[in-house]
């Protein structure tokens, strides 16, 4: 869309459900959803064919367990339940009912005893969770309307799962790139063995399931190199060459020819590798045999998932396989991979070429949610594997065993399933694996998509994050925003604080890659040879000093000579842009070799998924093609077709904003605010009270902020009307002055106008949802009609113990009451919270699960919350303030046409934070209101020499108004004329969740710690606001001592203690007390020293609590306090 | 539970409506939470002519 | 010691400069007296219509224009609907947002002619209170043929509640003191909620005197205010394009242009009541000498825009009136305390 406009929401069909959903919607939830789908259509066959089986000897028989198939379906109802008429479970109601949407999940069991098969089984292994709007969902390929009839929004976009009622997403973390070898230096790699530097090649793996683990090739600073493998999370190294030679039975000369090709001038290196040939054979290891031998017998203890009865080599086979550059099938391609990194690494070490990092967008890619899923999935299905393997080993424990089919159903019966792990990763986002999947971090995996409002909501879905990691080391290499990002990353929105830079979003039109098509992969190397690189076989026969090495998703596939590279590079690209014989996924990556130092020279293409990329114009061919992270470092770029530079530019931004997330991209004018503004109003805007939803009565939520009043911005960006995002408003166009008047508006404060507070200025409401549920089955809701409190009860709860709906709850009246059947009889439970509220419904869930569940109730309430001093405010400039009074209309200023402002701004709010574009926007706003327009807040759409103000100045002088958007105003309390002008104007201002109400705290004495007796922290328990160390110091330097008297002392722990003033100690008094029969009442107490055996020198003091346990603390070690006592 | 018929309130029948299907039904206390009809298991409470007090602020 | 000054051109005036305003002369500090105040106050009406009252004010203090202006606002009482009874509802709006929403809708009734309730907690009577019901239920319209029309207006009936479904239910002797056209609400299209079949709305609204003071909804004006009469003057002769832009710097009608017998255009001062006092006409170098705006201190545009209740004039009568009582209570004050 060009301009923003009134268009939408001034059609007469708006709130009719459109045919088809919005795109630019629908792409928040794709890289989770298409993930998702990958993993049902294919990630899961190829997961299931990599699974090891499980094998072990039971009464000297071999037995192998595997999974040779599975299936999913989608969630319903089961068959057996046939009251129900509609078997399909839709998401609404798991979020209704607080339940997980799932779907049931079965896999077939091949077994085979001593290699022979048996009859395979099918194996329910329950429910588990299903992401909304997947293939498996049953929402996929809905249209609007049909989604509304289901109770989703109309551009419901997917892509999270429901785990007892809450929506969780897996969150997007940005992770090394994958297949491709990096050059890395870290310092903590010295530590990892002897003469080990901090240089290394850093490699992570990823085969076709997804499957991921990481191989560094380590200089060791002897001239050697050791290749490091992970196996279940513990590292081990082994030397280059003995890898090289167990990969491949090739005799010396030729891995030596092979390794120091292209490099023969590198003396150095080559004695290297002569050296590390040599110390091979030094060890005794001759021949590719020995070496396999060797590896295997070394490793065998550790590798105990292999059975016994393998063989040396066998282990070796498999640690190959499993460990080493997995994402390799064939084992000469891992041999080739191997030595372009020795080349590399060499070349590296000696500071040939520059370090890469890890910390570069170029170098990272993202972890998705489908990905992750398959991950864990696949690992709950060994470890099923495993238990029906301890399974079987019980059975036979008993007498005369003899395994057989009934009795491996008997083992799998009881080995339970893999639902409750599954729907536990989500819940708490953490995961318990043994391998540990080749992540950094096993916690914080997945969040809820809080839906505070559609931008919180939206951002969640975009955002991506550096890893948990990170956020606790303190350097702030990770942080950093690096050129390459441009693009891909928004530079504006990140929060400020502890994850400023680990927590970033995508740019708006950047996208995830998915898996590609197969064939078109496969044809890339035949393209490529056709247009004249060489294949590996033929790489003798050309220079390989004066040529590239062309890797394919981590694949040597040959060579380009220098004088070709650029002429094929090219085609390659056109043949990307047609998408016909190539993915349109590809990323071609020429890292060209240059006579400074640089990145490692090569072709590297990627075409595997979870790559990012983004659009952009292509001059030659004139067509959009999508270029990726690598890909972008080394392409010319321009913004618009002046920038252009003739046979060097070669590519072009679609959009001016398009390095925008989706959320900076509503910010007005960006263009003309100081930067962190910008980055302000992205955090505000996820705060801000407005439309979360529509489908109010169909909501759980425990807490759900509504506007009651929201507008349409009249000064808005494209952007917003392209998400329609007057389907979600949230916000209100007031009248603004920019005046100092009253006082009350000094810091930030902001006054609004009492009358327009009373006509709805910024109402709003929370609907809080909480659940009950009966402990017992047979308790059930009832209000005891035999009672004696009857009419009073009968006022709060009706006859089905459930409270009236409407009716209003103040503190401590009663809820609800049920019969308890443990207790057998009723129970009245009362409402708990300070503030009064409505019941908005009442909801009695129960699942399709059992067959007699415990009774359960929703309760949702209504809390209305119309704007008080003290809630937060905010223009979209990052203007944040705080109402600080709400004023009579007739003592605010009036303009000449009689307008009073609903918003005193103080104008001391603009020097210091200069945002300007909030000045725009009160001139902006003001002529659209006097013209009828909606005006276009899209950055970069103004120039210098046409300015903003400028346009609107003009159409302020058309209207009759000023051209500075100054209007004269008379003061409203002495009616006088003012003799400045006042700036005045329209802004959309925002209403943030943060309000007085859900903050204050307010205590004199209360709860108190008990080791300690000082107050409790938290205003939840009634506790105070900690007054520190620094409040301290600062009533000392004012010299308020009563006031520090009282604050630390009357309101804290003050106790009375007892004293001997002779001995000086406070442990040494005892108090005996005695007691009179004939006056039970009545006791008389008598202070004795322990130490004195003296009650002549005992006297009372005040004492704070703490220091009497500190006393007695140190009496514990042996030291004793003395205290010097006077009469004064 | 009979002779309790003499008091007001418990002649009132408790009616539900149902989640999926807007069907009007009569629960137990002790009755299972379902839709009579359709079988859904989300019921939601129908609000009675009970008399409540606003302001109009 | 009264000076007698006449109501000639030598009054001082407000000059708007570029950037602030300016005095010709001191405002003279003169002595208040009602003898000179009455010899010297005028009253000119410019317009009164249903809603819509102007008229100048000349030869007042602000301060006196202002208290009018305050007390029509805050203190000029109207009826409105205090309290709702709400026995149903089942439509989409809340209850405490229908409640608020019924609350800002302005009704006909004479205010004079009811007393404040004293207690809000007390019963209300024929005397302090308005009674109303809003009973409506929304159903499918079965004259309306389906395939029709899609719309809602065609599809369904009461799918929109108006404020003229509101219905006056008089207490007491109510009947016999007010016809059913006095009472209800002003206008009949406030669209109050919107509902679908199976919605139902059944209300009890009690409406009370109040003030704007307590509440904006009880306001009888929907914006009231002034502002000093502006004079526009010209210095020298303004022609051609410049006259064409010194016209565009003024509202409509201040800037006149006169074709001269030569061809010539030469702008004239029309009439400068409704200038909006933008001083763009700073903003062009070659003409900002060319003018003089000034305003006069003490002649005042005073401007009322009624919500309906009442008359405007009606409203400022009773503004006069509440603070001829409050200047009376103010001095029973004084002489009580001596």
């Amino acid at each position: 869309m060009e301009n923003p406009s009134l268009k939408y929401i001034t059609n007469p069909n708006f709130g009719t459900p459109p045919e088809n959903q919005n795109e630019l919607l629908q792409s928040l939830g794709k890289p989770h959803t298409s993930s998702f789908n990958y993993m049902v259509n294919k990630g899961l066959d190829e997961a299931i064919k990599d699974l090891n089986s499980v094998e072990f000897t039971l009464n000297e028989r071999r037995i192998k367990f595997s999974i040779s198939n599975y299936s999913f379906q989608k969630p319903e109802v089961s068959q057996e339940m046939v009251l129900v008429k509609n078997k399909t479970i839709y998401p609404t109601f798991c979020r209704q009912s607080a339940n997980t949407y799932k779907g049931r999940f079965f896999v077939e069991v091949d077994w085979f005893i001593d290699d022979v098969q048996q009859q395979s089984f099918t194996k329910d292994l329950g429910e588990i969770p299903v992401m909304v709007k997947s293939e498996l969902c049953n929402l996929h390929n809905l249209k609007p309307k049909e989604l509304v009839e289901h109770g989703e929004h109309e551009q419901e976009s997917g892509g999270y799962f429901i785990i007892k009622g809450n929506e969780k997403l897996v969150r997007m973390l940005l992770i090394t790139r994958r297949n491709y070898p990096i050059a890395i230096r870290r310092p903590g790699w010295k530590q990892r063995g002897v003469l080990f530097s901090d240089s290394g090649i850093s490699i992570r793996c990823v085969q076709t399931d997804q499957t991921a683990t990481t191989n560094v090739l380590h200089f060791v600073t002897d001239g050697s190199a050791k290749l490091m493998f992970s196996y279940q999370k513990t590292l081990y190294y082994a030397p280059l060459c003995l890898i090289l030679k167990c990969l491949c039975n090739y005799s010396d000369q030729y891995i030596c020819q092979k390794l120091i090709q292209s490099c023969d001038d590198d003396t150095y290196y080559v004695d290297c590798v002569q050296n590390m040939l040599r110390s091979v054979h030094v060890s005794g290891l001759h021949t590719s045999e020995d070496c396999k031998n060797y590896l295997g017998r070394m490793f065998r203890v550790k590798f105990y998932e292999c059975p016994e009865w393998y063989t040396d080599a066998e282990i070796a086979d498999f640690i190959l396989k499993k460990c080493v550059l997995i994402h390799l099938n064939d084992n000469e391609d891992k041999f080739n991979m191997l030595v372009f990194m020795t080349q590399k690494l060499f070349s590296f070490s000696q500071d040939k070429c520059k370090v890469e990092g890890t910390d570069a967008v170029m170098m990272q890619e993202i972890l998705l949610g489908g990905h992750l899923y398959l991950q864990v999935v696949k690992e709950k299905l060994y470890s099923w594997l495993n238990v029906l393997k301890i399974n079987c080993l019980k059975l036979a424990k008993a007498t005369n065993f003899n395994l057989s089919q009934t009795e491996v159903l008997k083992a799998a019966k009881n080995s339970g399933g893999i639902e409750h792990a599954l729907a536990n990763f989500l819940a708490t986002g953490n995961i318990n694996s043994i391998s540990g999947l080749g992540l950094m971090q096993d916690k914080g995996l997945a969040i809820v998509a809080e839906n505070i409002n559609k931008m919180r909501y939206m951002s969640h879905f975009r955002a991506v994050h550096r890893g948990a990691f990170f956020q606790e080391i303190r350097t702030t290499e990770a942080r950093q925003l690096l050129p390459d990002a441009w693009g891909f990353i928004c530079p504006v929105h990140t929060p400020d604080g502890a994850p400023c830079g680990l927590l970033n979003h995508l740019a708006l039109n950047c996208i995830i890659t998915d898996v590609p098509d197969d064939d078109k992969v496969k044809n890339i190397p035949l393209i490529l040879t056709e247009l004249g690189m060489k294949p590996l076989k033929y790489a003798d026969t050309i220079d390989l000093n004066a040529s590239y090495s062309v890797q394919l998703d981590g694949r040597i596939v040959g060579y380009i000579s220098n004088g070709d590279v650029a002429r094929i590079v090219q085609k390659l690209r056109l043949f990307k842009i047609k998408g016909k014989m190539v993915p349109e996924t590809l990323e071609i990556a020429w890292v060209p070799r240059k006579k400074s130092i640089c990145q490692y020279p090569g072709v590297y293409l990627f075409t595997g998924p979870a790559r990012m990329m983004r659009p952009l114009m292509n001059l030659y061919a004139n067509k959009v093609e999508l270029v990726g992270t690598l890909e972008q470092v080394y392409m010319d770029v321009c913004i618009t077709p002046e920038e252009a530079y003739e046979k060097v530019t070669t590519h072009m931004e679609l959009n001016k904003c398009s390095f925008l997330s989706n959320l900076a991209q509503l910010i007005p004018m960006p263009d003309c605010n100081q930067s962190p503004r910008n980055m302000y109003q992205c955090q505000m805007g996820k705060q801000t009270m407005g439309t979360p939803c529509h489908t109010w009565d169909l909501q759980s939520e425990t807490k759900l902020y509504r506007l009651q009043t929201p507008g349409s911005p009249l000064f808005r960006p494209v952007h917003y009307d392209n998400i329609l995002l007057d389907d979600f408003a949230m916000g209100t166009n007031a009248i603004v002055a920019v005046i100092s008047y009253t006082g009350y508006d000094m810091e930030d404060a902001m006054i609004i106008n009492k009358a327009s507070e009373e006509r709805g200025l910024a109402h709003g409401s929370i609907y809080k949802s909480e659940f009950v549920q009966l402990d017992h089955p047979d308790s059930y809701f009832e209000r005891d009609q035999f009672s004696k409190e009857i009419s009073y009860l009968s006022k709060f709860i009706d006859a089905d113990g459930l409270p009236y709906i409407g009716r209003k709850l103040k503190d401590e009246e009663p809820l609800y009451s049920y019969f308890d059947a443990d207790k057998q009889f009723y129970i009245v439970k009362r409402f708990k919270s300070k503030e009064e509220c409505y019941v908005h419904n009442v909801k009695l869930c129960a699942d399709f699960g059992h067959k007699n569940p415990k009774k359960t109730v929703c309760f949702t309430y209504r809390v209305p919350r119309n704007p008080s001093v003290g809630d937060k405010f905010a223009s979209r400039a990052g203007q944040k303030g705080i109402c600080s009074q709400k004023w009579p209309a007739e003592d605010l200023p009036f303009t000449e046409t009689g307008l009073v402002p609903d918003i005193v701004f103080n104008p001391h709010g603009f020097p210091s934070r200069m945002t300007i574009a909030m000045m725009i926007e009160i001139m902006a706003g003001k002529s659209a209101a006097l013209h009828g327009l909606v005006h276009d807040a899209t950055p970069f759409r103004f120039t210098e020499e046409d300015t903003a103000i400028d346009y609107f100045g003009r159409l302020l002088e058309k209207g009759g108004y000023n051209y500075y958007g100054t209007e004269t105003m008379y003061s409203g309390i002495d009616g006088r004329e003012m003799s400045v002008q006042i700036f005045f104007g329209v802004v959309y201002y925002q209403r943030l969740r943060h309000m007085v109400s859900d903050k204050w705290q307010v205590r004199s004495t209360g709860p108190v710690n008990i080791l300690t007796r000082q107050p409790l922290k938290g205003r939840k328990r009634g506790g105070g606001v900690r007054f520190g160390e620094m409040e301290r110091d600062a009533l000392i330097s004012h010299g308020a001592s009563f006031l520090l008297q009282d604050r630390l002392f009357h309101c804290s722990d003050e106790t009375t203690a007892f004293v001997c003033t002779s001995c000086g100690t406070i442990l040494g008094p005892i108090t005996t007390v005695t007691r009179f029969a004939d006056k039970p009442q009545h006791c008389e107490t008598k202070e004795t020293c322990r130490l004195c055996n003296d009650d002549q020198h005992i006297s009372r003091i005040q004492i704070p609590y703490i220091f009497k346990f500190f006393v007695t603390q140190l009496a514990s070690c042996n030291i004793n306090i003395k205290i010097g006592c006077r009469q004064f | 539970m009979s002779e309790g018929s003499s008091k007001e309130p418990q002649k009132t029948p408790m009616v539900y409506i149902c989640g999926e299907c807007h069907n009007e039904n009569e629960i137990r206390p002790r009755d299972p939470i379902r839709c009579r009809e359709c079988g859904y298991r989300i019921m939601y409470k129908k609000r009675t002519k009970k008399l409540v007090v606003f302001d109009a602020r | 010691m009264t000076m007698e000054s006449p109501l000639a051109e030598q009054k001082p005036r407000i000059v708007l400069q570029e950037y602030k305003l300016a005095q010709t002369a001191p405002i003279a500090k003169d002595h208040f007296t009602v003898k000179s105040f009455k010899k010297s106050f005028k009253i000119v009406i410019i317009r009164n219509e249903q809603n819509e009252m102007e008229f100048d004010m000349i030869g007042i203090h602000p301060f006196l224009v202002n208290a009018f202006r305050r007390l029509i606002l805050s203190d000029v009482p109207t009826m409105s609907i205090e309290k709702v009874y709400i026995s149903n509802n089942t439509s989409v709006i809340q209850d405490e947002v229908l409640a608020h929403r019924l609350g800002l809708v302005p009704l006909k009734a004479d205010p004079r002619l009811f007393d404040y309730k004293e207690d809000a907690s007390a019963e209300s009577n024929e005397n302090d209170s308005l009674e109303f019901e809003l009973k409506i239920k929304c159903t499918y319209n079965k004259e309306a043929n389906k395939k029709d029309s899609s719309r809602a207006e065609d599809m369904y009936k009461n799918n929109n509640v108006y404020s003229r479904h509101i219905k006056w239910l008089p207490v007491g002797n109510q009947k016999e003191r007010f016809k059913e056209s006095e009472v209800g609400p002003i206008d009949d299209n406030i669209l109050l909620a919107k509902m679908r079949p199976g919605h139902e709305l059944d209300l009890k609204l009690v409406a009370v005197k109040g003030c704007g003071r307590d509440h904006a909804k009880f306001s009888p004006v929907a914006t009231v205010f002034y502002r000093l009469l502006p004079d526009v003057k010209l210095t020298r002769p303004v022609e051609g394009e410049a006259a064409l832009r010194l016209q565009s710097c003024f509202s409509p009608g201040v800037i006149g242009i006169r074709h001269e017998k030569d061809g010539k255009r030469v702008a004239y001062v029309d009439n400068a009541r409704y200038d909006t006092c933008s001083r763009n006409a700073f903003r062009h170098d070659d003409i900002k000498d060319a003018v003089v705006a000034t305003k006069i201190p003490d002649h005042f545009v005073f401007t009322i825009e009624s919500v309906g209740a009442l008359r405007p004039d009606v409203i400022f009568t009773e503004a006069i009136t509440i603070l001829k009582n409050k200047c009376a209570a103010l001095l029973e004050e004084l002489e009580s305390t001596g």
